[in-house]
């Protein structure tokens, strides 16, 4: 019965890790990058916007290799990574959608346009919602690990999509906007924190999702006796 | 700045959201534990006190 454990004393460790990397970035971000000429401070949203985007992209890839590495070999293991991963990523790929909204408005002075980068990036997180859905409506199980892996490995083709969407589609969005090596360094530094946030926030979700595991199989036990 | 702050805020408050969810979940389980190994020390000292009765 001693399996579980809440780990009150890695909570500040936790709390004070999140808050100092939002923090620092944050700073950085405002004082030592420089002001971009043409679009100013607004500029600045692209420290954001880039570090969730990434993470939403990376977050869809590594949910497919999860549901790969699940139908080829049937272990749940896998299916606790995938859905914690599809949280996380749903979450980023949110953010991604609202804080590009909040740049688009600035710079092109509309919330959303019909664009091929942010239309395959709305089609990316509609299919992690529908995982999401999907999996609210199925009981913990093989069948719902299943489907959830074939969605997500279809979903993944967007991926490539989103990613080249600028380079092969004619829209308004930068394609890859040129940038001095000292915003580069702010932007790989919020890239780095931000990944370092969610990568946390995985691995405790998926430790979660063990134990719920646990507790079920626990209770199921109980039950029968 | 305007806009930066609100990206940022949203980046926040998705994250504080997110720690908020993973704590109640973790509290649900701890309760949901809780009662099962109370469930289980009481079978225990039924089936216990038969056999003493027996």
């Amino acid at each position: 019965m001693g399996i579980i454990t809440t780990s009150k004393s890695g909570r500040p460790v936790l709390w004070t890790s999140l808050v100092a990397v939002l923090l620092t970035g944050a700073i950085v971000a405002m004082y030592l990058a420089p002001t971009e000429q043409t679009m100013g401070d607004v500029q600045r949203v692209m420290y954001v916007h880039i570090a969730v985007a990434w993470l939403a992209l990376l977050g869809f890839v590594a949910m497919a290799a999860c549901g790969l590495a699940y139908l080829l070999s049937r272990n749940l293991w896998w299916d606790q990574w995938s859905m914690a991963t599809c949280e996380i990523g749903w979450l980023c790929s949110t953010l991604t959608l609202v804080t590009g909204s909040l740049w688009a408005h600035a710079a092109w002075g509309t919330w959303w346009t019909w664009d091929p980068r942010l239309v395959s990036s709305f089609i990316l997180w509609a299919f992690y919602s529908g995982n999401l859905i999907l999996r609210s409506g199925l009981d913990d199980g093989p069948q719902r690990a299943r489907l959830s892996a074939v969605l997500v490995i279809i979903g993944v083709a967007d991926v490539p999509l989103v990613v080249m969407a600028t380079r092969w589609f004619r829209g308004i969005h930068p394609v890859s906007p040129a940038m001095e090596p000292s915003m580069r360094y702010v932007l790989l530094a919020s890239m780095v924190g931000l990944t370092a946030i969610m990568t946390l926030l995985l691995v405790r979700r998926r430790t979660q999702l063990q134990h719920e595991s646990l507790v079920m199989q626990l209770q199921m036990q109980a039950d029968e006796n | 700045m305007g806009t930066f702050m609100m990206a940022y805020l949203a980046v926040w408050l998705a994250v504080v959201f997110y720690v908020g969810r993973l704590g109640v979940r973790q509290h649900r389980l701890q309760r949901t534990l809780h009662t099962l190994q109370e469930r289980i020390q009481r079978d225990a000292d039924q089936r216990e006190s038969l056999a003493k009765s027996a």
